[in-house]
């Protein structure tokens, strides 16, 4: 939630962001399923306004900004990593010897709770060996496929790269 | 030329949805078996999304096959993470056999 | 090309019979949800291959809509009310 005092201008903003936000994704999105027909229809405005016109209904979600010149670079960093973890799955499944040592780490995250997080637990699933199984507070449960991988060195690279795409606003305002 | 590099891109989706599904069969907990579907069917995807996308035609058509993509990268990563944390608050670190 | 199409679908297809093998053998509820995991993937490459194969484009929102689905399912198997005998044997 936002500071009080600020709370009023900045909620409008918001929203106002939210709306053209929407309403130009939708457009895109319309756009690409029908594959560049009915821009002319009724049903792309019907479709398109009703959608950017639902964010103005539904309460706002807790704010977060995504840092657009570091995407190029953890989108390269994500296609290696989980090219990385399919080849790994792949070579333990297929290999007649099937060379695995599970077991369970526990990993405590510095990232605050929100989009930021979701995000890093859903990567952690995708990326080698590694397999997102609770979160109680800030302390991750995670399975992995071999106990010998240096596992919390690539959780940690991976921290690092989600909290360069996520800005994270004053935290104090956030967690209350 | 092109031809040929998308039947190379999907032969090899194909290698890694064997993969998967070999990991499925021969894994021994339900966790590790996550790992197998999950990692390698996603590649596996990936790569075969890949193979069209170089027969494609239209832009659009491009973008489509990507969000395709996207949403079964999303849908598998939060499937995973749901039926990991269900097999944990039933039976924890035990294996569930 | 639209033979080794073909031919890459049925394979796709009997990967997802080798996978159901585990599904349909458990032996815990955890595996069996991995059915809609496996359907959801295996089943987005298999409308994608067919869509050019046969030049049915309109497959393709239909893999969409696998994708889709493919969440829902998971969520809905998880969130299911736990029924007692589920996880014998």
């Amino acid at each position: 939630m936002p500071s009080v005092s600020t709370a009023r201008f900045s909620r409008r903003g918001a929203r106002v962001r939210r709306f053209v936000a929407t309403l130009v994704l939708a457009a895109l999105l319309w756009w690409v399923l029908t594959e560049g027909q009915g821009l002319a229809s009724p049903f792309f405005w019907l479709a398109v306004l009703g959608a950017a016109g639902a964010t103005l209904v539904l309460p706002l979600s807790r704010p977060f900004g995504l840092r657009p010149t570091a995407l190029p670079r953890f989108a390269g960093y994500f296609l290696r990593a989980s090219v990385m973890g399919g080849v790994d799955v792949a070579r333990r499944a297929l290999s007649p010897a099937m060379p695995l040592e599970p077991g369970f780490v526990r990993y405590t995250t510095s990232l605050p709770h929100g989009a930021a997080l979701t995000f890093f637990m859903a990567v952690i699933s995708l990326l080698p060996g590694t397999l997102s199984v609770r979160l109680q507070g800030r302390l991750l449960t995670i399975h992995v496929l071999d106990t010998g991988l240096p596992i919390r060195e690539s959780l940690e690279a991976l921290e690092s790269h989600v909290s360069r795409v996520f800005v994270m606003g004053p935290r104090p305002e956030d967690d209350r | 030329m092109i031809q040929g590099m998308s039947v190379l891109l999907i032969l090899a989706g194909l290698v890694f949805f064997a993969a998967g599904s070999a990991g499925m069969l021969r894994f021994p907990d339900v966790y590790t078996r996550l790992h197998a579907l999950t990692k390698a069917d996603n590649l596996g995807l990936g790569l075969v999304v890949l193979g069209l996308i170089l027969q494609a035609e239209t832009a659009a058509f491009v973008i489509k096959l990507l969000i395709i993509w996207a949403l079964v990268l999303v849908a598998g990563a939060a499937a995973c993470h749901l039926v990991a944390q269900r097999a944990w608050s039933r039976f924890g670190a035990k294996e569930e056999r | 090309m639209t033979a080794f199409l073909l031919a890459a679908a049925l394979f796709l297809l009997a990967t997802i019979a080798a996978g159901m093998v585990r599904v349909l053998r458990g032996p815990s509820a955890g595996d069996r949800m991995l059915a809609a995991q496996l359907f959801g993937t295996t089943g987005v490459a298999i409308l994608l291959i067919l869509a050019e194969a046969l030049g049915q484009s309109a497959l393709v929102d239909v893999a969409l809509v696998f994708a889709l689905l493919a969440a829902v399912a998971t969520v809905a198997f998880v969130r299911k009310p736990e029924d007692p005998g589920e996880d014998e044997t």
